[in-house]
């Protein structure tokens, strides 16, 4: 590791004013599960920083009136076992589950894997199917952020360097509406060979799809919104035929590049199968509420 | 550079004074000489650097030394009490749950907060609970066996 | 002595209380006032030129204390023939060599050093595919003048040739055998059958990664603690290279993290000498993950074709094979191996006409070693493979087939050394019924996966050392010190020294104490490798002990006035045969308040050990075609794997192995030496490969090469590692014999053939990934 200056701001006001002085020359630290890794191997060096992990009020998960809120440096495993998300998205636990390993889980926060915005993590993906957003804050003010248009690039974010990612807001599921997430990977909590997420909305007697959306994790630059592959879907009957052919658009719409977990035409492979499989596993959902 | 770290570390108080860059890892084991807490890869992966910290294992490569300030730790050293192995000591030796030993203090930490969690665990909990933590030596075998056998026992 | 009081029970491991307590010190836990932090810059060329290397500006920066390349090496090379730079002189041939070195105040420092280090490199062409290496004046030779080199003393006297012909520069050993007359085996064969296996390198993955510190003495010698599996070797070549008396060179091996074949190459022990003699201070140097992975002499890529030949009742009637082994840049031990490897196809099965060959090949990839099985993981993967498909070709059960070819007790085997101990048959049978071989499983398929069993013999050498010492020191209170050079690198040795040395002197294990791999106290040892410690070293200590007993004996009945045969010793106190009343407590023939005795000094016993007491005559006949004495130890695995249609995804479900031992000391730790092979196992089947491009290791972390957790792993129930009755071993210790070896290496085959079972695709290559095993299934589909 390269030497840098460690500051911790006492309250997000501190931080704010603290990222906006160095900007560019700072980094956020809120797990480090990700950032120490990259210091250690000198990727990544800071002048300064900016250690926001016991910035107060940031780690919660509330249940609002529309959707569940959780802050930023909520941990995973909080988020694991936290029975409001078992209850509102158990997609969001499945994805915690098999997200690394218990120990990385018990320090890393949702806030810092979403802007380390490796195109495998895990949480993107769902984040994507439902529909969330994050709330980021500078010394400038707020945004708020759809998830769906958070990535941009390979590791890059619409983040500015003075900006704090603060929350994440999900919001809840119509009637009739299931949501499924799985990562198929060689180990258990491997990088994705592939991961799918994907949410469906039901017209409860008809059993037509009104809408779905699939989002795919680990065959891109970044986490991939499979429009098409939704939209193929909208308005159908939920055959298996409609589902296989979703699946097959949405392994056209990944976009792998090989490397030890597969190959892409192994990745694309899998995307369809898992597409069809969490289809299937969203609409049995939506049709038990 | 050097800034103060104050934390406890197995029931003992602490005060040292540290670059920032430096992990927890580091500073356990250069500082405080607390050589049990492994270092077996230095990127998260292994787990043999595995210590508790407020409850929770955590690896210690990974984790910037100040942000452990204030903080309770828990290496291997701090496992035995009064002179006496805990259980889970005793049960590693009892089921010959290590050969080198090196992943074995990572494994103890990760095992015992597992237990402090869940103190009767069936072997899926115990897998889900160590799967972080790999060993090449013993084949996992009495690796489970030992921590379901003191996670057998009445506790109390 | 009818019954044993301590071999052959259970004892808890002797390192338990330290391992479990965090005190036991591995190298890395050490460290001493003023210590330097040493680096190594490494290239990033699988082969060039070097040419200018300006330190000027890392020699500047604060903290740095020295930098050092090729110019400052010290006389001489590493390797079994010496071959290897200790840092790179004139070329790298290698992406990872060592080009220089640096020690500063801190690893910081140390790694912003490296940085600053300015090399100018002219790449030259590189060769990377072993049979593209081999061929006829290849065009890209990787050393040339190879064959000119010599090897280490050690090694010298071996009746192996190591240069071979001056067309073919890149192979560095040719190894043959034969028995019989293979064209005439394969015309009287009833079935003929021919494959390829290919085999990518693997690592060690040993949790510890590989260290050396070494301490500057105030007589001009050094001191190096480091994680080295033979600590007499190490001393041996290092008070060699850097020209000073043996003893000036102390070499200490404390416990070692694992090292399954990948800690004895002196690694990093000569860099940190060189930079603690530049400095005068002392230096400690720990390989990063990466740097394991890339300079770890890491398991070599084997490419193998077998032809087998077999008689429609069942008898295996002629095998030849040919092994072009890749040995990277250098050729390490990977010499041996070529040699070695031959084990796998030699001492199992009977074969009348076999033909063997083996290429030892230099190419541009990172240097090979050795690994856990010495080769055997390759090649019995690739016969056990062949096994299946012969008894599928004759139509044969695949158990009975194996079974009717084991060799038995005394049967002479392909190296022309008698079979001896063997309790392969019962091995096969019992993990053969533990799954339910014959039966039907109570489920074949569910959803996309289906199930499968395969099984798998296997036979395995251990070295016969050709020369092992220890000492075993007695103390007026009782303590006996054993003092031996073997290494305690995990499997338990110095549980089951203390067991031998326990059971000679009649106490509790507890009164043992072990010194263990220490040169300024330790004596000679040949290497924890090769299944030998128990054998060897066993053999060893208990000499040493009866040697110290007979001390104390004729030291006692010059007392007792007594004939020193007629005396016992237990509990430390020494009786007269037939008498229940002890006539003399062991201190009582120790000075009073001293540490030895009257006329004798110290009770040091001592125990040499070189080999099996064998006639002039069996030693020739034994020798006359290998060179080397083995003990041979043999077993079986047997598994149930399910297979995922749709993904390729493999999981093995239940296991079973069965192997070997002689009379198991410590059975127990026996069972989890099978344990443990089959973490390795599984791992080398399905997962594990280094992947390199262009001689570039691409995965050198624990995310991309993949050994398993504990979820990819059957556990539990599902588990069974057995031990045979136990057929003691004549001239092992207490009838002991080593075999952790072996363990791994009959998995990948037996998955192999489960997976045959299961969806009738035939994965000749390892790893058995996923992808490939989709691939196969999509090509059957055709
Ligand atoms: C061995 C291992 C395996 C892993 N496997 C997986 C896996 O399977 N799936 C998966 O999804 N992830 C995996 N991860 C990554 C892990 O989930 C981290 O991405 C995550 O925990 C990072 O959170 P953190 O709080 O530790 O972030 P940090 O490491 O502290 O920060 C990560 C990055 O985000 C920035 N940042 C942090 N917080 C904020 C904030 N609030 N606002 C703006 N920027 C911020 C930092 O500056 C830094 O660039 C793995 C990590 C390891 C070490
Ligand atoms: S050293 Fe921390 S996980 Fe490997
Ligand atoms: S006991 Fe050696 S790594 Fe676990």
């Amino acid at each position: 590791m390269r030497p840098f200056e460690y500051l911790a701001p006492k309250d997000l006001d501190e931080a704010c004013s603290l990222l906006s002085k160095h900007r560019d020359e700072a980094k956020i630290l809120s797990g480090g599960q990700s950032l120490v890794a990259l210091l250690r191997q000198r990727l990544v060096s800071p002048a300064y920083v900016i250690d926001i992990r016991r910035v107060p009020g940031l780690d919660y998960i509330r249940e609002d009136k529309d959707g569940l809120s959780i802050g930023a440096l909520t941990t995973h495993r909080t988020v694991e076992i936290s029975p409001a998300v078992a209850k509102r998205f158990p997609m969001l636990a499945e994805a915690e589950h098999r997200l690394a390993h218990r120990q990385v889980r018990n320090w890393g926060t949702i806030g810092g894997n979403l802007s380390h915005a490796d195109p495998g993590g895990d949480l993107a993906p769902s984040l994507m199917a439902l529909g969330a957003e994050v709330k980021v804050v500078s010394a400038k003010g707020k945004r708020t952020i759809p998830v769906v248009e958070f990535f941009t690039d390979y590791m890059v974010t619409v983040i500015e360097p003075d900006e704090i990612m603060v929350e994440v807001s999900i919001p809840y599921l119509k009637a009739g509406s299931g949501g499924a997430y799985h990562k198929e990977s060689i180990r258990a909590g491997d990088r994705p060979i592939a991961s799918v997420a994907a949410v469906v909305s039901l017209d409860g007697k008809a059993g037509i799809i009104r809408s779905a959306r699939i989002a795919l994790g680990g065959v891109g630059l970044t986490p991939i919104l499979a429009k098409e592959a939704g939209k193929s879907l909208a308005g159908k009957k939920a055959t298996a035929a409609v589902v296989l052919e979703a699946g097959a658009i949405a392994a056209r719409e990944a976009q792998p590049t090989a490397d030890v977990e597969g190959s892409v035409e192994y990745k694309r492979h899998i995307v369809g199968l898992l597409t069809r499989d969490m289809l299937n596993l969203a609409m049995a959902r939506a049709q038990s509420k | 550079m050097k800034m103060p770290l104050q934390f406890r570390v197995n029931g003992e108080d602490y005060e040292v004074y540290v670059e920032p860059w430096k992990t927890l890892l580091e500073v356990l084991r250069d500082e405080l000489e607390l050589t049990g807490t492994k270092a077996g890869c230095l990127a998260g992966e292994c787990g043999t650097c595995t210590v508790i910290v407020d409850g929770k294992a955590v690896k210690s490569c990974l984790m910037l030394a100040p942000q452990a300030a204030g903080r309770e730790i828990m290496t291997v050293e701090g496992l035995a009490q009064g002179g006496k192995l805990h259980p889970l000591q005793q049960a590693f030796i009892d089921h010959f749950a290590f050969q080198c030993g090196f992943c074995t203090p990572g494994m103890l930490m990760s095992s015992k907060a597992l237990l402090d969690e869940n103190p009767h665990p069936t072997a899926d909990d115990v897998k889900e609970g160590l799967y972080g933590n790999f060993c090449r030596c013993t084949g996992y075998v009495k690796i489970l066996e030992a921590v379901l056998a003191a996670g057998a026992k009445p506790r109390g | 002595m009818d019954e044993l009081s301590t071999v052959g029970k259970s004892v808890p491991r002797v390192d338990g209380t330290e391992k479990v307590t965090g005190t036991a010190k591995f190298t890395n836990d050490f460290a001493l006032p003023r210590m330097l932090y040493g680096k190594v810059l490494r290239s990033p060329y699988p082969h060039a030129r070097i040419g200018r290397i300006d330190v000027s500006q890392a020699s500047k920066l604060p903290g740095v204390k020295a930098v050092l390349t090729g110019k400052d090496n010290p006389e001489g090379r590493m390797g079994v023939v010496l071959d290897r730079p200790i840092v790179a002189e004139d070329e790298v041939r290698f992406v990872g060599e060592a080009v220089a070195l640096v020690a500063a105040e801190s690893l910081e420092v140390a790694e912003e050093a490296l940085d600053l280090i300015d090399v100018e490199y002219e790449e030259l062409p590189a060769i990377f595919d072993a049979e593209e290496a081999m061929k006829p004046h290849s065009e890209v030779v990787v050393q040339p003048g190879h064959h000119l080199l010599p090897s280490i003393p050690a090694y010298a006297g071996h009746n192996i040739s190591f240069a071979t012909a001056e067309e073919t520069p890149n192979v560095y050993r040719a190894f043959h055998i034969e028995e019989g007359d293979i064209e005439q085996g394969f015309r009287e064969s009833d079935v003929v059958l021919e494959n390829r296996f290919v085999f990518t390198r693997t690592q060690h993955c040993a949790m510890e990664p590989h260290c050396a510190m070494a301490r500057p003495e105030p007589d001009g010698g050094f001191t190096v603690w480091a994680s080295e599996q033979h600590p007499s070797e190490a001393q041996l070549f290092l008070s060699r290279i850097f020209k000073l008396p043996v003893p000036k060179v102390r070499v200490i091996a404390p416990y070692i993290g694992g090292a399954f074949g990948g800690k004895l190459f002196v690694m990093g022990m000569p860099w940190a000498m060189m930079l603690a003699r530049r400095t005068g201070r002392p230096v400690k140097v720990v390989y990063s993950r990466e740097e394991v992975f890339v300079d770890g002499y890491s398991d070599v890529p084997v490419v193998i074709y077998i032809k087998d030949g077999v008689k429609k009742d069942g008898r295996l009637w002629a095998r030849s094979v040919k092994a072009v082994i890749n040995c990277g840049a250098y050729s390490g031990r990977v010499l041996l191996l070529t040699g070695s490897m031959v084990m796998g196809a030699t001492v199992n099965y009977r074969i009348p006409h076999f033909w063997w060959d083996s290429y030892c090949v230099a190419t541009n990839e990172p240097v090979s070693g050795s690994f856990r099985g010495f080769g055997g993981v390759q090649l019995i993967h690739a016969v056990e493979s062949q096994m299946d498909m012969l008894a599928r070709a004759i139509g044969m059960d695949a158990y009975k087939f194996r079974r009717m070819n084991l060799y038995k007790e005394g049967e002479i085997n392909l190296l022309g050394q008698p079979t001896h101990a063997v309790e392969a048959e019962e091995c096969l049978d019992k993990v053969a019924e533990w799954i339910g071989w014959g039966k039907k499983p109570e489920k074949r398929e569910e959803g996309p996966w289906r199930i499968g069993r395969g099984i798998s013999a296997q036979g395995k050498g251990g070295l016969v050392s050709p020369y092992s010492l220890a000492d075993v020191k007695v103390h007026f209170d009782g303590t006996i010190e054993i003092r031996h050079g073997a290494t305690e690198v995990g499997q338990g040795c110095n549980t089951i020294l203390s067991q031998i040395a326990a059971e000679e002197f009649q106490i509790p294990v507890g009164k043992v104490r072990q010194i263990s791999g220490d040169t300024a106290v330790t004596p000679y040892d040949i290497t924890s490798t090769a299944n030998l410690t128990t054998f060897n070293t066993g053999n060893t200590v208990r000499r040493a002990c009866q040697d110290a007993k007979r001390q104390i004996f004729e030291i006692a009945a010059e007392r007792l006035k007594v004939k020193a045969e007629d005396l016992e010793l237990k509990d430390g106190l020494i009786y007269t045969r037939g008498k229940t009343e002890a006539a003399l407590k062991l201190g009582d023939i120790f000075v009073p308040g001293g540490g030895g005795t009257a006329k004798r000094g110290e009770i040091i016993g001592h125990g040499v050990y070189m080999g099996r007491d064998l006639s002039k005559e069996e030693r020739e006949r034994i020798l006359k075609k290998f060179g080397v004495d083995y003990m041979f130890c043999h077993g079986a695995c047997a598994l149930e794997v399910a297979v995922n249609t749709e993904t390729g995804e493999v999981k093995v479900l239940r296991i079973a192995q069965c192997h070997d031992m002689g009379t198991p000391i410590n059975p127990q730790a026996c069972e989890a030496q099978i344990d443990s092979g089959n973490g390795f196992g599984v791992g080398r089947a399905l997962y594990e490969e280094i992947v390199i491009e262009n001689g570039v290791t691409v995965n050198p972390n624990f995310v991309d090469y993949k050994i398993p957790s504990m979820l990819e792993v059957p556990l539990g129930a599902e588990v069974s590692s057995m031990l045979p009755a136990g057929v003691p071993h004549e001239d092992g210790p207490y009838g002991g014999k080593g075999f952790g070896e072996s363990t791994n290496c009959g998995i990948s085959p037996a998955i192999a053939g489960a997976l045959y079972d299961a969806v009738g695709i035939r994965m000749l290559d390892l790893p058995i990934t996923r992808e490939r095993v989709l691939g196969a299934l999509k090509a059957r589909a055709r």
